[in-house]
């Protein structure tokens, strides 16, 4: 092992949180991470040494999130029988049991549009600096940051009225 | 000074020029309400560093450590393998003959008191409370000025202002409970509340012409999970001693209390 692998290692933890705030569903959230991990792998050469690892792979999940998506709603339109419902395949889309056992904090999370919530994630709980936020975004600063504002304006009306129990 | 909101952001996140950074800190400490949008932009980043935080403190399952040191039969073939194929997000009759074994929640993380800059973790909470009074002051006419000691206390908003308004003494089962009410000296309303939470906060607010400001607010006990409350039981004895000194005569009964409601907290003409 490598130390490119070494500290994919030490950033599995945070990959499956970051995971999580995309996917939500436990299983999902993984299959998401194992992705990451397969692609950034394949993809060692594009990173630069020095640089830090976290924005790039954050960038791939991100990618590999779309990705999984779009795949996922042309399954969805082919495949997913009638009786399952638009939603039922979208892991997006929490079930019951993850909403009943998550956090105030996390239901307000998983309600912000995904542009808004990814932005909040990078910023206010990987503490990425905005410029590697946007970076991992592929999107100018100032797109981060007006994401940024309005995913804390949400939070903060939806947690106050909520009581901000943490 | 005015700061605008995306600059005391920028503040929190450490994102401004270090001589934007002392300026905002200086200004702090002599305008309370920037100081309460940095605690409350500060407490939010608190709040968040919680969500999904369980995974940080567990072990990877296997086939993720395996993924990245490449022992896995799952790792992919150099030449790019096509990853859409590798993972598959199915419907729910799937994921379960897949029986992965579904994590149970972790406990709560422990609370972090490493990032309040030395305040204690009730004022965030408290920030939190009041940033909804915030927002119902900015909605007022613009006092003289914003900063010194002399600053109007802020009023009540959102789901405090709710409260206050309409909620019974000693009930509710919601994070807002009001603990008793009373008239002042001057003849106004006045009620204690208590807002439960990790850090929950206490405080009194009084009805003025057009809205509840609040006069004191600080720390409280966690509420017991007693199966009876009296009215005022939990109220903390700072706020009790804020009640003393302000009260005139004896609490509102239920009686009362239902009848100022019903007056929309006016003061009964003296």
């Amino acid at each position: 092992m490598d130390s490119f692998q070494t500290e994919m290692l030490a950033l599995l933890p945070r990959l499956r949180r970051m995971a999580r705030v995309l996917a939500w569903e436990p299983a999902d959230a993984d299959d998401l991470t194992q992705l990451t991990v397969e692609r950034a792998l394949t993809r060692r050469e594009q990173w630069r040494p020095g640089t830090k690892l976290d924005s790039w792979m954050f960038r791939i999940m991100r990618n590999a999130w779309i990705d999984e998506a779009r795949t996922r709603q042309r399954r969805g339109r082919v495949l997913a029988p009638p009786e399952h419902g638009e939603n039922a395949a979208d892991p997006s889309i929490p079930s019951l049991e993850a909403r009943l056992g998550a956090s105030a904090v996390e239901r307000a999370l998983a309600a912000l549009p995904e542009d808004q919530r990814i932005a909040v994630a990078l910023v206010l709980i990987e503490g990425l600096s905005y410029q590697e936020a946007a970076d991992s975004l592929e999107v100018p600063i100032g797109t981060l940051t007006s994401r940024l504002a309005r995913g804390r304006a949400t939070l903060q009306t939806v947690l106050i009225d909520q009581g901000a129990q943490p | 000074m005015t700061v605008p909101d995306e600059e005391v952001f920028a503040f929190v996140d450490g994102e401004l020029p270090p001589e934007a950074m002392a300026r905002i800190e200086a200004a702090m400490a002599t305008d309370p309400q920037l100081t309460l949008r940095v605690e409350t932009q500060r407490a939010l980043r608190r709040l968040l560093s919680g969500a999904h935080a369980g995974v940080l403190h567990r072990t990877p399952p296997e086939a993720l450590t395996a993924a990245v040191t490449g022992q896995s039969s799952s790792t992919p073939k150099p030449g790019g393998a096509k990853p859409a194929e590798v993972i598959a997000f199915p419907g729910a009759q799937a994921k379960k003959a897949k029986a992965k074994p579904r994590e149970a929640r972790p406990p709560k993380p422990a609370r972090t008191s490493d990032q309040g800059g030395g305040f204690p973790s009730w004022i965030a909470m408290a920030a939190c409370l009041v940033a909804g009074l915030v927002v119902g002051r900015m909605a007022m006419p613009s006092p003289a000025t914003l900063s010194g000691a002399d600053a109007p206390a802020p009023i009540a908003a959102g789901p405090l202002a709710k409260a206050l308004n309409s909620q019974a003494s000693g009930l509710g089962a919601g994070p807002i409970r009001i603990g008793l009410s009373f008239q002042d000296k001057a003849g106004l309303y006045c009620r204690t509340f208590q807002a439960s939470g990790q850090a929950p906060v206490a405080g009194v607010a009084c009805r003025e012409p057009s809205a509840w400001r609040v006069r004191s607010v600080g720390p409280a006990t966690p509420a017991s999970n007693a199966d009876y409350r009296t009215a005022g039981s939990e109220t903390p004895a700072a706020i009790l001693a804020t009640v003393d000194a302000m009260i005139a005569g004896q609490p509102l009964d239920a009686a009362g209390e239902a009848k100022a409601r019903a007056a929309g907290w006016k003061p009964a003409a003296r």
